[in-house]
């Protein structure tokens, strides 16, 4: 288990972790989710020793590592670039921790080409890491990752540079391999398809904080915050005055575009229309509010519509009710 | 676009036609036999050459500058790569710059100036004897002895250059994705193998620049050997570069004319392939 205690990092004045607590449970898949520049990847450095703290503490099974170094953590990261030794082969890049560590030549060439296995490398174990394919280079980073059997993974963005196809699969495989190791994962991503796919937990980290922590789908469905419900879900939740549904002052409805049946109170107009397969979302504006909703006929831009909400949240001053 | 790319290359191309004509100018009085002796020039084919290559002092003074520029070369490398790995893991930014400044700084300096402050400090019983003798080490002979008087001008030279090849190590060092040096840590390695595994070995376009370039500022220095053994005649410390300034001032001007485009060859032959190697390396990043 991972225990965060009130991390705090400021750059000069800048605060960009203000205060983080949390704890990750061994085997959990925990997906740190956040916009650009939220603080994320100086989280990330954080758990591994690369940051130092202003504040706090991180305890790892009963142990302080606050103020260990990044070597003596037995922490494993896989980066955004995947940052693989370009002067050796795939082999000598996975042996490389095992190396470091001066185990015997046959336990490391044994470990190498166990997780080459495992990752299904073992034809490309002589090649120059420059010279394999982005999704090959990507296994023998979390190859690398894996071999020395570290207590904790740290994986920043591993599949952002892959392209959509090989992302897809890469994801599957990505889950896969944790199953089978039962690692404890610490997952960063701007991509909330990525989180919400991968992860067992969630943590949404806006002003430098964790604002919410949950299994994927109570994101979506009881956003804590206003902001939350706007960043999650491929559609920001929308918001509307609860006068409009005839609830008291103060009070704001939060609903997804499908949380509504068609006909019913409100009336829209189409700004523009989006169409995803079957799906056809609407933009429209309900009483200079702008409101998405999920429509199941074909509807064009101009058109009048009415609907009703089936389902919604209650928030007020930005915060979910109940 | 080609007007403007004519424009751009003709400041180098006017400097390129003055350099080669001078050079082809030195190049064509080696091939009389302009001298004291002949002062009206003649030519007299490959003559001057034969003469240069016989004489007893070319095999001497090529040693020397072999010698000189080849130490340069292995001990500018090694003390390069070494400041420049204590100054990569300096964590304080202004410490690197200050320290940095401070090893470029004999660059700085006019080698004629160096040549000097060294003659003191080779002094038998001042400069570094006198540090020696309060260590209780031996005195040594620095200047006085003919087997010390080119590991003396050696040890100046890599003073001097040494700034060098740090700089361009560390350059090498730092545009080194800094991801790849925080895995090489997280994998448990320590700084000195990062340095060996890692910064040394991704650090070619560093060797080839600072190899070359040690080895044409130590090949054509003049001040420090000239300076130091009083004049150009001091055989134990002539240089090919001294030893033509020698026939010069003798006014054998076709055979200091031909020496000197051997040492334009050596050079060229040692330094262009390194050159165009290392700007492929570059261009292909």
């Amino acid at each position: 288990m991972i225990q965060l205690d009130d991390i705090t990092k400021r750059y000069g004045s800048k605060v960009i972790l203000n205060g983080v607590t949390e704890k990750i449970e061994t085997g959990e898949f925990f997906v740190i989710l956040g916009p650009s520049g939220a603080g994320k990847s100086t989280l990330l450095k954080v758990f591994a020793g690369i940051e130092k703290l202003d504040k706090g503490k991180i305890i790892v099974d009963g142990k302080d590592i606050t103020n260990l170094p990044p070597e003596k953590r037995n922490v494993a990261m896989v980066f955004q670039n995947y940052a693989l030794y370009p002067n050796m082969s795939v082999y000598d890049n996975i042996a490389f921790p095992l190396k470091v560590r001066r185990l015997s030549k046959n336990k490391i060439d044994e470990k190498v080409r166990n997780v080459a296995k495992l990752l299904g490398i073992s034809d490309i174990l002589n090649m120059n890491v420059t010279k394999i394919s982005g999704g090959q280079q990507q296994r023998v980073a979390i190859a690398r990752a894996i071999v020395r059997e570290p207590s904790f993974y740290l994986l920043d963005e591993p599949l952002s540079n892959l392209d959509a196809r090989v992302r897809f699969v890469a994801r599957g495989e990505l889950k896969r391999i944790q199953k089978e190791l039962n690692g404890t994962f610490i997952y960063v991503t701007h991509d909330q398809k990525e989180a919400m796919s991968l992860a067992d937990r969630v943590a949404v980290l806006h002003n430098g904080n964790f604002e919410q922590v949950g299994k994927p789908m109570d994101l979506y469905e009881f956003p804590k915050t206003r902001w939350i419900g706007e960043f999650i879900g491929d559609f920001p939740m929308n918001f509307l005055p609860g006068k409009e549904l005839g609830l008291e002052e103060g009070i704001e409805i939060g609903f997804r575009p499908e949380w509504i049946k068609e006909g019913g109170e409100l009336k829209g107009t189409v700004e523009s229309v989006e169409v995803l397969g079957e799906n056809v979302y609407a933009f429209c504006t309900v009483k200079d509010y702008r409101i998405t909703i999920l429509v199941r006929k074909t509807v064009d831009v101009g058109d009048e519509i009415t609907f009703g909400v089936t389902k919604f949240r209650k928030f007020r001053d930005g915060k979910l009710l109940e | 676009m080609k007007k403007t790319s004519f424009l751009l290359i003709l400041p180098t191309a006017i400097f390129g036609a003055i350099l080669l004509y001078i050079v082809f100018y030195n190049v064509a009085i080696s091939f009389t036999n302009w001298s004291l002796l002949h002062p009206i020039p003649s030519f007299s084919g490959i003559s001057s050459y034969a003469n240069v290559i016989h004489s007893f002092y070319f095999p001497t003074s090529l040693i020397h500058s072999l010698e000189l520029s080849g130490s340069a070369v292995i001990f500018g490398n090694i003390l390069g790569i070494g400041i420049a790995g204590l100054l990569y893991f300096l964590s304080s930014n202004k410490a690197r710059t200050f320290f940095l400044s401070i090893i470029i700084l004999p660059l700085a300096i006019s080698m004629a100036v160096n040549a000097l402050i060294w003659l003191w400090l080779y002094n038998y019983n001042l400069g570094v004897n006198w540090l020696f003798l309060r260590l209780g080490l031996p005195y040594v002979p620095w200047l006085t002895s003919t087997s010390m008087m080119m590991p003396s001008i050696i040890i100046i030279a890599i003073w001097a250059y040494t700034g060098l090849p740090a700089l361009f190590y560390l350059a090498s060092f730092l545009g080194i994705d800094k991801s790849i040096i925080e895995a090489a840590r997280l994998d448990g390695a320590s700084s000195f193998k990062i340095l060996r595994k890692i910064l040394i070995p991704n650090s070619a376009n560093g060797f080839i620049v600072s190899t070359a370039l040690l080895f044409l500022f130590t090949f054509r220095i003049f001040s420090i050997p000239y300076i130091l053994s009083g004049g150009p005649t001091n055989i134990f410390m002539q240089t090919l570069v001294v030893f033509s300034y020698y026939l010069f001032t003798t006014e054998f001007f076709a055979q200091a004319s031909a020496l000197s485009t051997i040492i334009i060859l050596i050079a060229t032959a040692i330094v262009i392939p390194y050159a165009l190697y290392g700007i492929k390396r570059w261009i292909k990043k």
